[in-house]
């Protein structure tokens, strides 16, 4: 049952990651999607319809940048409204990861 | 799986979206690809780790028909995102299935019923108007203008429940795709670790 409350873990911070991923910089798809799928073990072809929702929903936007090798390169950019959702997503989870820690400090 | 299997599976999967779209999507994972070969993966190694195409043409399929809706919220996006739901549910979210048929039922009931409240009403109102048309001989003035409230009653009636439910069915939409984005993406991971 370990594995179903991973997944169940993993499930509401995707975006989160994603957003986090970014803050660091800009990036291009593949790189999220190795680092993601390196990270919480997301599957990688599912970054791309992620990001499109995201860049839908104003999260992030993209750019063409010149790559030393191969055609121009898609990089995405966490926009302001951006930075502000994974700032108050990251209150939440720290919220959300205190209190839980609470409760099994009381087990343990 | 090879490069030129999954490229052409992935397209037959988005068959019928717009040319763009399918032309954007098809770049990214051409794009994908090449990124991997020059990491040194093998074509079969990405397009393992990438999933399964006709499941991903599926979630970027309803994920197109959700963003139409929330980019324009038209009654005409709104079934789509509906049968976008559905879509995903016969094969991925199968215990969606049932509840989403049969709120499809209600939706389409409802909205029926809606517009007969407004048609009759208005035919009503014609006939209290245009007493001369009045295939249900009306004669006093007094019914001529009860008739002609209960019109106006009536179409106001249809006009409002048509809004109410539409604000429900907005926001009971709403919740499954966000809903179903999260156990698509659930389902996903799970099958990528098994």
């Amino acid at each position: 049952m370990s594995e179903s409350l991973q997944v169940q873990l993993k499930k509401g911070v995707l975006e989160m990651c994603v957003l986090a991923l970014l803050s660091g910089g800009d990036n291009y798809a593949y790189e999220i999607a190795s680092k993601m799928a390196e990270a919480v073990g997301m599957g990688e072809g599912t970054v791309y319809p992620l990001m499109r929702r995201m860049q839908n929903d104003g999260l992030v936007t993209t750019y063409l940048m010149e790559s030393p090798s191969g055609p121009p390169r898609k990089y995405y950019k966490l926009t302001k409204s951006g930075a502000s959702a994974l700032k108050s997503q990251i209150g939440d989870w720290k919220a959300f990861e205190a209190s839980v820690r609470k409760i099994l400090g009381e087990v343990a | 799986m090879t490069r030129n299997e999954f490229m052409t599976r992935l397209r037959q999967g988005l068959v019928g979206l717009d040319p763009d779209y399918i032309r954007d999507v098809m770049n990214d994972y051409e794009t994908h690809f090449e990124d991997g070969e020059k990491s040194g993966r093998s074509e079969q190694e990405i397009a393992a780790a990438l999933g399964d195409p006709g499941r991903l043409a599926r979630e970027l399929r309803a994920e197109a028909g959700f963003q139409r809706w929330e980019n324009a919220r038209t009654p005409g996006n709104l079934v789509g995102a509906m049968l976008a739901l559905m879509g995903l549910a016969t094969v991925d979210v199968i215990f969606l299935f049932p509840f989403l048929c049969a709120m499809f039922g209600i939706f389409v009931g409802f909205s029926v019923a809606c517009l007969v409240l407004v048609v009759v009403g208005f035919a009503l109102l014609i006939g209290a108007l245009f007493p001369g048309l009045a295939w249900f001989g009306l004669t006093g003035g007094v019914e001529v203008l009860a008739i002609g409230l209960a019109g106006v009653g009536l179409v106001a009636l249809g006009v409002g429940l048509g809004a109410l439910f539409s604000l429900v069915v907005n926001f009971v939409v709403k919740a499954l795709v966000q809903y179903a984005r999260l156990h698509f993406r659930l389902i996903n991971t799970v099958t990528q670790e098994s």
